[in-house]
């Protein structure tokens, strides 16, 4: 029982915390909003390269770091922290852990070196649009190594060029008929709609599929439970963000609270403005403890994992939410306006709750398990 | 990061719950509203004792005054499996948790050779005299005075909202003992016989109906200058050392246990509608967030690092958790919360103290504010200003 981390994870955050601070800054960021990508290449080489963030899940047999969910979630809290990383998230959490828990030991030697270095980023799709994890709401058909349907809300899906889809069998239903398929970034019967949005900082795109080529991964059928497991992994990925990114909110209100003076004070030496940042601190710390709690059940595979996924994604969408709405509060009207970064976080915050499934929908699964939910 | 056992700490915790089955008592040691408090505190006592000869009962303190020496690791488990039977020392608490710790940092060896093997053993049962009719929120306006008299010193003053005080063998007090300096300047720290001439104790009643509180009148008490804890002037950094431990034993209650009472309700009565089916689970969210929260606070200190802004806001996070778990546990039960003694009767008066005691909510606040994120102190009228010149309300009634 060790509720800390190492010394080694603890230099491996800061040297994190560096490079982000130094070559993905939220101003960076910002600026990359606008861009066709919303990443600099060069800076994404440094990351996958120098860092080798993109492959520290990744075992070293398939040209990674052999590192442990702990390790990644460190990197995802402090990406969070400027909402940097672009790719990252889809590349090296979202789609190493599908390809790792669905492909065979085959495809998986030819598809994760080039995840881990870098060179391939990489995008999962398992729902047809961001909801609660059903099978059901899977409707892509995958017939004769073609699938046809869509996809919508795929993160960073303008960006990869490997994209992971889950589709089923003509004729199936539930978890039955479920698999995952590969699908080239470039493919004819392809089309992306790019699906600007709510959150400036992260690419999305709808994914239309009308016959484009693909090639099943793993068994066929039988992929539901690994997807559903890396859907779970995937919200607890995202708590890590959210995590970095609220903690980030937070130091930046305070920093203002401290500065700015009215009444002859700094605000921050009002009751009123403690106790609002009192609010927002003590949602971070439950978040953070559930988070770090999460990143270790997901690195042991554990049978926890839902439940992990439902506590630290609910508490850590509401303590981001809280953070990024009192860091424009605290701002006062130089937090309202486009130029100040507070809602960058604000608009990421709400994309977060939705993204991989709404916490009220991971809480109504905890509701059940736990026998607290009427029969209707 | 590591939340299953080391082979080692695995062995730790099958030699504790060795010993935990056949000596574990019977029944819950609990106050729940409505006991006997002479015979919970009998009970507690025993209980206590039995651990200390086994070497159970205060693992985290230094081996010569009972502690064992235990890694970071092994006293997590130490309290899980305290918890697991549903151990109980509230009536202990003021020795275990705040006097015990505070003279460890602070005291004289003398003092600590004498009080703390006591105090672990049960034998010493401590009260708080802190509080006082004008002095609650703005402690350190406190106007109980301690005058030197030869070796000895002679307190005067009222005291309240003494938890136990009417059970208790010895308070620790705060008295000013210079009301020339400003108001943190001149306090001292003491250690008080209840038994005394000149001590009297009143109870009162809560709004539980129970006895907690009490109110203590000390009248030229004459306290041994030996029971002066650090110098004349220390007693405010002794006091937040104090204040601190109460803190975070507030914070370090189970928070799945409130929890769970409420679901026990919720399954009894064949389950709950879908809106408030997610009210609970956002309350096992918070829960099991809270104990997460909590065991990683008890790392920190452990390991004797600063556990940072975590451990400051642990005592509200869990006030709010009762309250909620309170709220809920009332509505589960629909008309039959209308009844005498219901199940959640205790817990639904008892849940708007979570946010008074060990300093209210908003105090609580301010020093998260100003210790955890560095926000600037209040701008204080009284500061620098002796204590005799300060305008005062009602403390001397």
């Amino acid at each position: 029982v060790n509720f800390a981390w190492s010394e080694e994870q603890e230099e491996f955050r800061a040297s994190v915390r560096r490079f982000v601070a130094e070559r993905w800054p939220i101003a960076e960021v910002r600026r990359l909003a606008a861009s066709e990508r919303g990443y600099e290449p060069a800076v994404w080489k440094q990351l996958a390269g120098e860092l080798g963030l993109t492959g520290l899940a990744v075992p070293e047999t398939h040209g990674g770091q052999g590192f442990s969910w702990l390790e990644l979630s460190i990197a995802l809290d402090e990406l969070g922290r400027e909402l940097a990383g672009g790719p990252f998230f889809a590349t090296a959490c979202l789609s190493v852990r599908a390809l790792q828990q669905v492909a065979t030991v085959a495809e998986q030697a030819a598809h994760l070196p080039a995840l881990a270095s870098g060179e391939t980023i990489a995008t999962l799709a398992v729902l047809d649009a961001p909801g609660p994890a059903q099978p059901d709401a899977i409707r892509c058909r995958a017939e004769r190594g073609r699938l046809f349907g869509e996809k919508r809300f795929v993160i960073d899906a303008q960006n990869a060029s490997l994209l992971l889809v889950a589709a089923r069998e003509p004729g199936s239903g539930g978890a039955d008929g479920v698999a995952l398929f590969a699908v080239d970034g470039g493919a004819s019967g392809l089309r992306l709609e790019p699906a600007p949005g709510l959150d400036l900082t992260r690419r999305l795109a709808h994914v239309h599929l009308d016959g484009a080529p693909a090639r099943r991964l793993g068994a066929p059928g039988s992929a539901w439970p690994a997807l559903a497991r890396t859907l779970a992994e995937g919200a607890i990925g995202l708590a890590s963000e959210q995590v970095g990114a609220a903690a980030r909110c937070l130091e930046l209100a305070v920093a203002h609270a401290r500065e700015r003076h009215q009444f002859g004070r700094p605000i921050g030496s009002f009751q009123a403005v403690k106790h609002r940042a009192v609010d927002a601190l003590t949602l971070l710390e439950l978040a953070r403890s559930a988070a770090w709690w999460g990143a270790w059940v997901a690195s042991r595979g554990s049978e926890q994992l839902d439940e992990a996924a439902a506590v630290a994604h609910s508490i850590a969408s509401e303590a981001f939410e809280k953070a990024a709405y009192e860091c424009i509060h605290l701002h006062g009207g130089m937090g309202f306006t486009w130029e100040h970064d507070a809602h960058l976080y604000y608009r990421r915050a709400r994309a977060d709750r939705v993204l991989l499934g709404d916490p009220g929908a991971h809480r109504a699964e905890l509701a059940r398990s736990l026998g607290l939910l009427a029969p209707l | 990061l590591d939340f299953d056992d080391s082979p080692d700490e695995a062995a730790f915790r099958a030699e504790m719950r060795a010993f935990l089955a056949p000596h574990a008592p019977r029944q819950a040691l609990r106050y729940r509203g409505g006991h006997d408090l002479a015979a919970t505190l009998a009970g507690q006592r025993a209980w206590q004792r039995t651990l200390f000869d086994a070497g159970w009962a205060v693992p985290a303190w230094p081996r010569e005054y009972g502690g064992r020496g235990l890694t970071a690791g092994q006293r997590q488990i130490w309290s899980e499996e305290l918890r697991r039977i549903g151990r109980a020392d509230s009536m202990l608490g003021g020795g275990l948790h705040m006097l015990g710790p505070t003279l460890i940092q602070h005291g004289s060896e003398a003092q600590k050779t004498r009080f703390l093997g006591p105090t672990a053993r049960g034998d010493i049962v401590w009260c708080q005299l802190f509080s006082e009719p004008g002095a609650g929120s703005d402690l350190a306006s406190l106007a109980t005075h301690a005058v030197r008299d030869g070796d000895d010193w002679v307190v005067t003053g009222q005291k309240v909202w003494s938890s136990f005080a009417n059970h208790a063998d010895m308070g620790f007090l705060l008295a000013r003992t210079d009301p020339s300096l400003p108001k943190h300047a001149g306090i001292g720290f003491f250690l008080v016989d209840m038994r005394a001439p000149g001590v009297e104790v009143r109870p009162l009643i809560e709004m539980t109906g129970g006895n907690h509180f009490n109110e203590v009148f000390l009248s030229g008490v004459r306290v041994p200058g030996e029971n002066l804890v650090g110098g004349p002037g220390a007693g405010w950094a002794l006091a937040r050392t104090t204040l601190m431990h109460e803190r975070l034993s507030i914070g370090s209650f189970s928070a799945l246990e409130p929890f769970a009472r409420v679901a026990d309700a919720v399954r009894d009565r064949g389950g709950a509608d879908p809106v408030t089916a997610d009210e609970l689970a956002q309350l096992y969210v918070r829960a099991r967030a809270l104990d997460l929260l909590s065991a990683r606070v008890r790392t920190q200190l452990a390991r004797g690092r600063d556990a940072g802004p975590a451990a400051l806001v642990l005592k509200n996070a869990m006030g709010d958790l009762w309250l909620a778990a309170a709220d809920l546990g009332m509505r589960t039960l629909g008309a039959d919360a209308l009844a005498a003694s219901s199940a959640f009767e205790h817990d639904f008066l008892f849940a708007p103290s979570m946010h008074i005691g060990g300093g209210t909510e908003e105090v609580v606040k301010g020093v998260a504010a100003e210790q955890g994120l560095g926000l600037p102190r209040e701008p204080d009228a009284s500061k620098g200003v002796p204590f005799e010149k300060l305008p005062r309300s009602g403390g001397a009634r």
